[in-house]
């Protein structure tokens, strides 16, 4: 089992580590050739949620080797704060006056214990050279647990709809948090998205009439239902505070697609970088929730 | 859903209360001065209308909202019988409909996008800071961040048609606020907010229940029992009410007549001659005591008026109910009768122009003396 | 006492308050016709910090003697006395001081002295009278409750022969700190471990970022060029201490905001560590305790250590304890001047240390006196631990169960044995894994790796005979 790369793109990790550590304090990290996976999927998360990400080796590394019996692929359970102190001290958005010249990654064992291991070059402001080095504790992951690891189950979404910008969504679900436990999000095939809530005091509907919606989803319709009102709204109710957490992803998203299973969950997928490039994508599940109306 | 305003407007008699306003942030501002208790009397005349809480039966805080603050406010009685004539300037004795409701949840409804002024948590659109936002003259530059997004795109999207000429917004057009615009049909019917940043953006429909008003707490303030009058700059009160050790209990205002002219020109000291100030603050917390003494100087207390030595004590935590509505008042009154009943009142310097003859709103706070005080 | 401040002097003075307050919350004022002097001591008494104003820092200045006192001699007409040193803080950082004050007076009137026609004095208790001065006459006048110092904590003098300086910006020696994660909660006060070498120094966590469960996930370590340090002068490379961070952040703060360097000197590795700050108006002087690291500088015995400080108890640490050194000791109101001089001046010339013991005037007094010296009596380096620390005639009873049953688990026997007994049976030996390793086998995760896996980097680390051989070193003794 051998892992090492560089570490190009360290700012735009430690995002997606910050937006999945407020998540959950321990992640699944799965690195493959092409492709590292973060998964988060603890039952015990707030409503449910769950984020099965895939990031593209080439848009976060380079000399990226990975060697193992499973397939060339190497699973591990760490925690994200770790991981995200780690980064912050390798990032260059952090304060830290260091400029940091080579961040290198790489499995190790240190007494015993397998440990990621961060090694950090950089200069001072005086220009003189200075080495970090962070060792994350890791648990590395049987073959036979990781093929345990199953994305959760859903039905054809019945609409895709490109969020309008999750820093504008963000202060309004802040508001709304305090309110209700729970929030209905409504979409439809014709560019409407509503998020409402409803409780004893106050009912509020917060309305955007000209969000897209992909391709994806209309060709899909197109294909099997020519005959669907592209105004039917499809609704599902889901925590509030989910929601939210979601919406911590702000810091790294670009666009972000939401799909709706009606009455059953939605799946946000939160694209890292440029859409056309497409370096990755964080895709949080949300169930729906079931209660009396 | 979003059209529950506008379908029971035209089905149904025309609503008791309509209102709107391009930028809520002085409407928000002033609700938020008297935000200390989450239940709230609204009480709506055709002049505008009056919030008021109360706390532990001692507190009293009133926030009087002119009609003219709104870019439209109309006011259609729900007991037609009722005199229209009026001219008595109690609000409270005209013709009116009331109603109570949560006050917490209308500010936040009126923040939804975080570009209502908050107060409280900072919000992530950025527009929203952290801090409290000082309102400005119509004529002054803003310092709200947002691009522009010009007045009237807002005010069609909104529907909104007021009387007034487009022109007076131009020197807010900068300012990226939430306008608003409100509906109350009448009593058994919800508040309903329509809420919008610009044309472009969301709108949001919020309705609030309402509930049916009950008696609130009066504590008259007759103004030939008044032995204390103070007019200062409200940065004064509020600057003494922050430094205080929270762990106060009680606050206590004295106040000396001012010494006899001399000269034709008065002492301006903090300490009269015998060593008694003018104006003190005093106030005993768990590690030690303090007084604050202003003299009276001008530039400090704008008007003295004491007729007899006076010492009234009050609880901390009431007074320091009053530091949200501090926060973005210009000036202060400050009364006591000879029971030691305080009556402050903070001027709320509106946004509009002065040209425009828009009266500022004010919220007072009405607030018995501590038994022991009692002279 | 009367002392006033100008608006100019008045921010430094803030500043040292808050640098104050983060080292411990009561404030000891100790006033003499000379200098004004603010300290304070960590409720471990693991860490001191002294600020001392001449007069001339102040606009006005004056001592004078409350009682029948012969003014021939200075000793007796200081002032003291004791408060929160938030209470002070509180009021001078307010936002409006800076903005409004024009001067501000500070004063100590003494319960029952009548020397004054003055209204402050009212009441039997002694006060700390805080006047601020605003514009346009406004006056504000806060009391505060002054209480008698018990206690006169004075940094103990290092010995000079060996001792180590250096010079550092705080941005520079803040930049390395930067990258030693901080754990979450209000609490948290990582400590790092310094290893001073010939032209490099490296820095290391020490207990590391602990995950909810109290886990150590993260170990960092960092290397620079000692060329870093302005002055780098180093008795013998390499030396290895270890020291917490909560205090030390504090005095880089401070140094930060008066654009000052920090001058560190440190002698042995749990011997304490001093720091100046030199600056125009103020003297300063913090001491941090500092401990000796267990096996230093071997990293593998770092990065496997305790996971809580409890479990630092172990004997091992006992084992190589010299005499104890302590961060502050309690001296008396004629000897603490002297003692601060002294702190001050032993840099250059080694001054007799005479800190005679205080006197015991009555119960009480000496009942405090007697918790002072339960708490300086152990070691230095551990003196943010439990304060109950096994002293030699004391059996290992203090130790967790789970260690207790470790110990008693290698059938050594040595679970009657005292600390000395002990500390003599592991003379000369090297760093004793294998009470970590016992201690840690309850807490640490079960890493499931296929045992078939590839190249053999990743045997299975945790089994029942992994626990075996974690104990074998003792065995094989």
């Amino acid at each position: 089992m051998r892992f090492r790369a560089s570490i190009e793109n360290a700012d735009t990790f430690f995002r997606i580590i910050q937006a999945v550590e407020k998540l959950q304090k321990k992640c699944i990290m799965k690195f493959s050739e092409d492709v590292m996976y973060i998964i988060c999927n603890s039952e015990a998360n707030e409503g449910g949620i769950q984020v099965w990400s895939q990031i593209k080796v080439d848009s976060l590394f380079t000399s990226y080797r990975i060697q193992s019996n499973a397939s060339n692929v190497i699973t591990m359970a760490l925690s994200s704060e770790a991981l995200l102190a780690t980064l912050k001290s390798a990032s260059t958005s952090s304060k830290s006056a260091y400029e940091t010249e080579e961040i290198v990654m790489k499995l190790a064992k240190k007494n015993d214990q397998a440990v990621l291991s961060f090694e950090i070059s950089g200069m001072t402001r005086q220009g003189r050279k200075v080495r970090v080095a962070h060792d994350v504790k890791i648990e590395v992951m049987k073959p036979a647990d990781v093929a345990n690891l199953k994305e959760p189950m859903c039905p054809e979404p019945d609409v895709h709809i490109i969020l309008p910008p999750l820093q504008k969504l963000r202060p309004i679900v802040e508001r709304l948090r305090p309110m209700s436990d729970f929030l209905g999000v409504r979409a439809n095939n014709n560019g409407r998205l509503q998020l409402s809530i409803r409780t004893d005091t106050v009912n509020v509907d917060t309305e955007w009439k000209n969000c897209k919606n992909t391709n994806r989803a209309s060709t899909a319709s197109q294909d099997s239902e020519p005959d669907r009102d592209p105004d039917e709204l499809f609704s599902v109710l889901v925590s509030t505070k989910s929601f939210f957490k979601f919406l911590n992803s702000h810091v790294v998203s670009t666009t972000t697609i939401a799909c709706i299973c009606r009455d059953h969950c939605m799946i946000l997928y939160v694209y890292v970088g440029d859409l056309a490039d497409a370096g990755g994508v964080l895709t949080f599940y949300i169930p729906g929730q079931l209660i009396d109306e | 859903m979003s059209q529950n305003g506008e379908e029971s407007e035209e089905v149904h008699l025309p609503p008791v209360l309509k209102a709107s306003v391009h930028d809520v942030r002085y409407f928000a501002a002033l609700l938020r001065g008297v935000n200390f208790v989450n239940r709230a009397t609204v009480t709506i005349t055709k002049t505008g209308f009056v919030v008021v809480v109360e706390e532990a039966r001692t507190l009293l805080a009133t926030a009087y909202i002119f009609a003219d603050i709104f870019d439209e406010y109309t006011y259609n009685s729900e007991s037609p019988a009722a005199p229209q004539d009026s001219q008595n300037s109690e609000p409270e004795e005209e013709d009116n409909s009331a109603f109570e409701i949560p006050l917490n949840t209308l500010i936040e409804c009126l923040n939804i996008f975080g570009t209502a002024g908050s107060s409280g948590s900072a919000a992530g659109a950025g527009a929203a800071t952290g801090k409290y936002k000082k309102w400005k003259r119509g004529g002054d530059d803003s310092d709200q961040e947002g691009d522009d997004d010009d007045a009237h795109g807002r005010r069609s999207s909104n529907g909104t048609g007021g009387n007034k000429s487009i022109d007076h917004y131009f020197g807010n057009a900068a300012d990226k606020g939430t306008g608003m615009r409100m509906t109350y049909a009448g009593s058994g019917f919800p508040l309903t907010l329509l809420i919008a940043e610009d044309a472009a953006g969301p709108t949001t429909t919020c309705e609030i229940t309402t509930y049916e008003a009950e008696a609130n707490l009066q504590l008259p303030f007759e103004p030939d029992r008044m032995v204390l009058k103070i007019i200062l700059k409200s940065s004064w009160l509020r600057d003494a009410l922050s430094e205080l050790d929270p762990s106060c209990d009680k606050l206590t205002f004295i106040g000396n007549p001012p010494p006899a002219v001399i000269n034709g020109k008065q002492r301006q000291q903090p300490r009269l001659a015998n060593g008694t100030p003018m104006l003190r603050i005093q106030a005993a917390g768990t590690f030690g005591s303090t007084e604050m003494d202003y003299p009276n100087d001008r530039d400090v207390l704008e008007t003295f008026e004491c007729t007899r030595p006076v010492t009234f004590s009050y609880r901390f935590g009431h007074i320091s109910r009053t530091l949200r509505a501090l926060q973005s008042s210009t000036k202060t009154s400050l009364r006591i009768d000879d029971e030691g009943l305080l009556s402050l009142q903070f001027l709320m310097p509106s946004p509009k122009a002065k040209a425009e003859a828009a009266a500022d709103a004010f919220i007072e706070f009405r607030c018995l003396p501590l038994d022991d005080e009692l002279v | 006492m009367q002392a006033t401040l100008d608006a100019s002097a008045l921010k430094p003075f803030t500043r040292a308050l808050a640098c104050l307050s983060r080292y411990g919350e009561d404030l000891a004022i100790y006033a003499t016709p000379d200098s004004i002097s603010l300290s304070t001591t960590n409720s471990s008494k693991s860490a001191y910090s002294r600020f001392k104003y001449g007069r001339q820092f102040f606009s006005k200045y004056s001592v004078t003697s409350s009682g029948g006192s012969h003014p021939d001699e200075e000793e007796e007409v200081a002032v003291s006395g004791q408060l929160l040193t938030k209470s002070l803080l509180s009021i001078l950082r307010h936002r409006t001081v800076e903005k409004s004050v024009e001067r501000c007076e500070l004063s100590i009137v003494n319960g029952g002295a009548q020397d004054t026609a003055d209204e402050d004095q009212d009441g039997l208790e002694s006060k700390l009278i805080v006047r601020l001065h605003c514009k346009h006459g406004v006056v504000k006048t806060h009391r505060l409750l002054l209480l008698t110092l018990t206690s006169f904590l004075a940094p103990g003098v290092p010995d000079a022969a060996n001792e180590s300086h250096l010079t550092v910006g705080p941005r520079a020696i803040r930049d390395m700190i930067e990258h030693f994660p901080v754990p979450k909660g209000v609490r948290s006060d990582p400590q790092l471990i310094w290893n001073f070498g010939e032209s490099e120094v490296e820095v290391k966590s020490f207990e590391s970022s602990l995950d909810s469960k109290g886990r150590m996930q993260l170990s960092t370590e960092l290397s620079i060029s000692a060329e870093e340090f302005d002055l780098y002068d180093v008795y013998s490379t390499p030396t290895t201490i270890a020291f917490h961070l909560r205090e030390f952040n504090a005095t880089i703060a401070f140094a930060e905001s008066m654009s000052l360097a920090l001058e560190i000197r440190f002698t042995d590795p749990a011997a304490p560590l001093f720091i100046d700050v030199e600056g125009d108006n103020a003297d300063t002087l913090f001491v941090i305790s500092t401990s000796q690291v267990p096996g230093a500088p071997m990293p593998s015995q770092v990065s496997t250590n305790t996971k809580k400080r409890e479990r630092e108890e172990t004997p091992r640490d006992f084992a190589r304890i010299k005499k104890p050194m302590k961060a502050v000791q309690a001296t008396d109101a004629a000897s603490f001047a002297q003692a601060d001089r002294s702190a001050r001046s032993q840099s250059t010339s080694r001054t007799a240390a005479s800190m005679p013991p205080p006197p015991v005037p009555d119960r009480s007094f000496r009942s405090q006196h007697e918790t002072f010296e339960a708490q300086m009596t152990p070691v230095a380096s551990r003196v943010r631990e439990p304060l109950f620390l096994p002293t030699s005639s004391q059996p290992l009873s203090q130790l967790s169960a789970a260690d207790e049953q470790v110990i008693r688990g290698t059938g050594l026997g040595i679970e009657d044995m005292n600390a000395e007994e002990l500390a003599m049976m592991l003379e000369g030996e090297g760093e004793e894994v294998a009470f970590d390793t016992g201690s840690q086998v309850s807490t640490r995760p079960k890493v499931e790796t296929e045992s078939d896996a590839d190249d053999m980097e990743f045997e299975p680390t945790q089994s029942s005979e992994d626990q075996a051989r974690g104990f074998q070193p003792l065995f094989e003794d």
